[in-house]
């Protein structure tokens, strides 16, 4: 959610925006010196493996010691780096609970991008459980953490817990991969901290490739029958209404306007089993999310072949949720760039951040709400400080209190919202998608699968 | 002189030069929380004291390097 047009349900007052801004502005300085001074530390810890230093030692063993004792010195003083080591080292300090200067400074970034977001949703900071749980989270209490989470789970229930975190859940989330004692989510939360795309889950650490691994197939689209209450004009809300007709059981839909324009409707995750046959499942959405191919992304190719969609026509790519990423896989493929001319992609919903287009010329607009964690499931919320990954995209990321989440998520919410809540935003995207948004020649739904029937 | 010796004293010199990049932040924040606040005039105060240990070892590292087959 960068480059990011505010939409503050009504707009935000100036003297916040610009407060907002400053505390990002400081949480990205923080940022690159946690980094810098992650690196000096760690050279310094190699250069006592040095073998020149090593050999030397057989010949001026005293001095060599003093030099030894001085670079300890200098990689695990408290008062100083701390403990500095990389790798395994310094997954086994983590165990041991060794705190370093370099992780204290990025997780003071994640604590003023919290200050950033409460300007603007002061409850995080008003309400006392919430207040409790990002001081436990960000001050190394990870005990406390873990109670005070169940606690407000128990007393609120869990859509309303995790709609209270949500805009600030993964500055949380990674403020404590890099305090606790488990080492294998320090990688994660660096990432998070640093605006780079993690390759693993912050809360346990699990790889991106161990947990998408379940999610494979060459991809495979077969037409079906269309669902009643396809619209026959395009516009966006006509478009995401389609979206929302589809449902969530591996339905995509093409569909032919004026003019010899495409348009390309992808819905997101199914609920259910985590896994199923469908690209639209769990597994499927994470991959989408964190990698740049997937079944989902070759089904669609599959689809728009099957359609008959001509070697260069231009082509409207929308997707909700997982849709979106799959989506923007498909336009950050330079080979389905080459073949089609992907003028718009439009992803609501969607964790997109780390995603770029092989196209410069696409447009690309994300819509989302600053309650919904999917679009944060990249690693990069409504607390981003990381504002220069794509200033030329139409961001529209809102807020409104009446929203929980997972309710916030659904297609339908964000189809009432820019109905409703957000008309300037609604009209821009109708304004960019206005050669879309002829009489529709044709369409076409096609079911999904992660593999070809044997 | 060798290379090591000239890492460390970088190193300490960018320490203290993100030291400096620490107390920019802090002299940017008009009225910061007191969290905050402590939070960098302790991350300054470290990473002064770090500048100061690579310091330290890169003169180790010199006075061997100069009695040694290092230089």
């Amino acid at each position: 959610m960068s480059g990011c047009l505010d939409e503050h349900g009504g707009g935000a007052p100036a003297g916040v925006a610009e407060r907002e801004a400053r505390l990002k502005a400081a949480a990205l300085e923080l940022a690159r010196v946690a980094e810098r001074i992650r690196a000096t530390g760690e050279r310094t810890a190699s250069a006592l493996l040095d073998p020149v230093l090593t050999r030397s030692a057989l010949a001026r063993p005293v001095s060599a010691l003093r030099v030894h004792a001085a670079l300890l010195q200098a990689v695990t003083s408290r008062r100083g780096l701390g403990f500095a080591f990389g790798g395994t080292l310094a997954r086994l300090g983590g165990v041991a609970g060794m705190e370093s200067l370099a992780r204290q400074v990025a997780v003071t970034s994640l604590r003023l991008r919290i200050a950033a977001v409460a300007l603007t949703h002061p409850e995080l900071l008003t309400d006392p459980a919430t207040r409790a749980l990002v001081d436990a989270a960000t001050g190394d209490r990870e005990i406390e953490a873990g109670r005070l989470l169940r606690a407000m789970v128990a007393e609120r229930g869990a859509s309303e817990a995790m709609s209270a975190v949500a805009p600030i859940i993964m500055e949380v989330l990674a403020a404590r991969a890099l305090v606790d004692e488990n080492p294998f989510n320090d990688g994660c939360g660096w990432a998070i901290a640093t605006g780079r795309r993690p390759d693993a889950e912050p809360l346990l650490g699990l790889a991106t490739r161990a947990i998408t691994r379940w999610d494979r197939g060459e991809g495979s689209a077969t037409p079906a029958d269309a669902p009643p209450g396809l619209t026959t004009r395009g516009g966006v809300l006509g478009f995401l209404g389609n979206i929302a007709a589809l449902g969530t059981d591996g339905r995509v839909l093409l569909q032919e306007v004026e003019g010899g324009r495409y348009v390309l409707h992808a819905p997101g995750m199914g609920f259910g089993r985590p896994i199923n046959d469908t690209p639209q499942d769990f597994v499927g959405a994470g991959r989408n999310a964190m990698l740049n191919d997937s079944p989902y992304v070759r089904a669609l190719a599959k689809a728009i072949r099957a359609f008959g969609v001509p070697d260069g026509a231009p082509l409207a790519l929308i997707g909700h949720s997982e849709g979106g990423a799959a989506v923007m896989n498909l336009a950050q493929n330079p080979a389905f760039c080459a073949r089609y001319r992907v003028t718009h992609v439009v992803c609501v919903g969607s964790p997109i951040d780390f995603k770029v287009c092989a196209d410069a010329d696409t447009w690309v607009a994300s819509i989302t709400n600053q309650h919904d964690i999917v679009p944060a499931l990249d690693g990069l919320g409504t607390g981003s400080c990381f504002a220069d990954l794509h200033p030329g995209w139409y961001v529209v990321d809102y807020t409104h209190p009446s929203h929980r989440f997972p309710q916030c998520h659904s297609i339908g919410v964000y189809l009432a919202d820019l109905r409703e809540h957000l008309p300037a935003a609604r009209a821009h995207l109708d304004e960019q998608l206005a050669a879309y948004r002829g009489a529709v020649l044709r369409s076409q739904v096609y079911r999904l699968h992660d593999r070809e029937a044997r | 002189m060798n290379a090591l010796v000239l890492r460390l004293r970088g190193d300490a010199a960018e320490l203290a030069e993100l030291a400096q990049r620490l107390r920019g932040v802090a002299a940017a924040l008009p009225d910061p929380p007191p969290w905050l606040s402590a939070a960098l005039t302790d991350h300054v105060r470290r990473c002064e004291r770090a500048s100061g240990d690579l310091a330290r070892a890169a003169q180790e590292l010199h006075r061997h390097a100069e009695t040694s087959f290092l230089h």
